[in-house]
């Protein structure tokens, strides 16, 4: 009895010692001090572990252990406050509304790898019609200056601290209607509104381009992890995307995290991959010595 | 920001708590509805699992294993995004169905557990009185079970509130969907959540106080004090 006493204390205390050696923050392996992990947002289709796979040589020499993914935006804040995270990686835009909201964190610019993030959206492969003509759409909007003022009203101002009215969509009776996923957790991207309305700029975005193509527009409230599921099944026919990326060579990218069967349309904004952290995170001191 | 500030801008602020009160409403009209068709399915499941026929009796166990060993959430994503594609049911209707094969399950086996529960003795010695199998049924077998079973009955309606949390990824707006979004939008996770909670341990305790009124109006009729 005793033999067997000892041998579950030796297993214990030999699996409590594991625990602690797990996840230990500030350990050193490869050219940088490691503080913890990066956490974001679901992708559509590329898992944490292929993330982690794809972007191994790269994290060799970051300031971070791996990636950790999040469904909602909220469960990534928590996880950050509580310090599973100490980086919450998403686009600049998010991080700004985060920041502008929170006064214990603070926002940097990805430490060492910066990288431009193109917002576009994703269509089923049979769509290929309506995907040329929001393209079209895009470019026109990009040239009028209809996206500047989107952006301008739907991003600055509500960082600002505006709150817009909801976007009231305009019915084409006989027309067709497309099925719009929005997730409600990227503000002011992507966002639901006091009064339960879909608000956002990615929202105000496919409306006007609704207005302009004279088609009705639906907005079904999705999980972030199930847009893709969503979008193969039919339940609905465009979700937003954002992939690392430049306009130059948009056409060209290797998109690991692109369903199969999908198409995408241009891309209508860019914006910084950006970083929020806690403002007493050790991250923070980092940025004096550069 | 001070906390009734946080507490206006959660709740009140732009009509938020309309907001609410419908996600409220979609959480109660799913596990309603469910646990209505879920529990006349259950009692029927139940009624084949104790059949003396091993094919009837061994369709009911499987149909009780695999509903309740399998994670609600894949039987709503399996449903939804599989079986009732193509057609034209709304995604509540496919929710209510889920959570109605899911508490079948489950009252299925409270309900067998229940009835075994019931001394057989009872029924036996009805019948040798001349009582009809029916009437032994609803006279002396009926009530006991029913007894025995309305504990466990009633923590299987407060789990159905519960498990209806995952709704939101068949593009529901339920409860829970509805404080996440009111998270996201205010930033302020902690008290929308704490929110969240105080809203659905309301519900839950709604139920018992339900069958707690019940249960003193039983005794009342009958003169006894609980």
């Amino acid at each position: 009895m005793k033999k067997l006493i000892s041998l579950t204390m030796a297993l214990m205390i030999a699996f409590s010692v594991c625990l602690s050696g797990c996840g230990a923050n500030g350990s050193k392996t490869g050219k940088f001090q490691k503080y913890g992990d990066i956490g974001r947002l679901s992708k559509l289709n590329i898992t944490e572990d292929k993330l982690n796979e794809v972007l191994k040589d790269i994290m060799v020499d970051s300031i971070c252990n791996k990636y950790v993914f999040y469904d909602t935006l909220t469960d990534m804040l928590m996880a950050l406050n509580r310090g599973d995270i100490v980086v919450l990686e998403t686009d600049q835009n998010t991080v700004r509304y985060i920041v502008s909201r929170n006064e214990g964190i603070v926002d940097r610019p990805p430490y060492l790898n910066p990288n431009t993030l193109m917002f576009s959206m994703l269509l089923r492969e049979e769509d290929t019609e309506l995907r040329d003509q929001i393209s079209t759409c895009i470019t026109e909007m990009n040239e009028d200056g209809t996206i500047k003022d989107l952006r301008e009203r739907y991003i600055e101002n509500v960082i600002k601290g505006d709150e817009p009215d909801a976007i009231v969509s305009q019915e084409f009776s006989g027309a067709r209607t497309i099925k719009v996923a929005v997730t409600g957790d990227r503000p002011p991207m992507d966002y639901v509104s006091a009064g339960g309305e879909p608000l956002g700029f990615n929202t105000a975005l496919i409306a006007e381009i609704a207005r302009r193509l004279g088609i009705n527009v639906e907005f079904i409230n999705v999980n972030c992890g199930a847009r893709g599921i969503s979008l193969a099944t039919g339940v609905c026919d465009i979700v937003f995307w954002m992939e690392i990326g430049d306009f130059e060579n948009w056409e060209g990218a290797d998109f690991e995290d692109q369903p199969e069967n999908t198409i995408v349309t241009e891309p209508y904004m860019s914006a910084q991959l950006w970083w929020a952290v806690r403002s007493d995170s050790p991250v923070v001191n980092l940025y004096l010595d550069q | 920001m001070t906390f009734s500030e946080t507490l206006y801008k959660i709740l009140i602020q732009g009509g938020s708590w309309k907001t609410i009160l419908n996600g409220l409403l979609v959480t109660a009209q799913i596990s309603f509805f469910a646990l209505l068709l879920g529990t006349v399915i259950g009692a029927l499941i139940c009624f084949l699992r104790i059949r003396k026929n091993p094919v009837v009796r061994n369709i009911a166990a499987i149909y009780i294993a695999v509903l309740r060993g399998t994670p609600v959430l894949m039987l709503l994503l399996l449903l939804y995004y599989g079986v009732f594609a193509g057609s034209d049911l709304n995604p509540v209707s496919v929710a209510i169905i889920t959570f109605a094969l899911n508490v079948s399950a489950h009252v299925a086996e409270l309900l067998r557990s229940a009835l075994l529960a019931v001394d057989r003795g009872q029924a036996e010695a009805a019948r040798t009185l001349g009582f009809s199998a029916a009437s032994t049924f609803r006279l002396i077998t009926m009530p006991q079970m029913l007894r025995t079973a309305k504990p466990v009955y009633q923590s299987t309606i407060v789990n159905l509130i519960q498990w209806t949390s995952v709704v939101g990824y068949v593009t529901i707006t339920d409860l829970t969907r509805v404080i996440n979004n009111t998270a996201s939008r205010t930033m302020r996770p902690f008290p929308t959540i704490i929110m969240g909670m105080i809203i659905y341990l309301t519900l839950s305790y709604i139920v018992f106080g339900l069958f707690s009124l019940s249960d003193r109006i039983k005794y009342r009729k009958r003169g006894e004090t609980i």
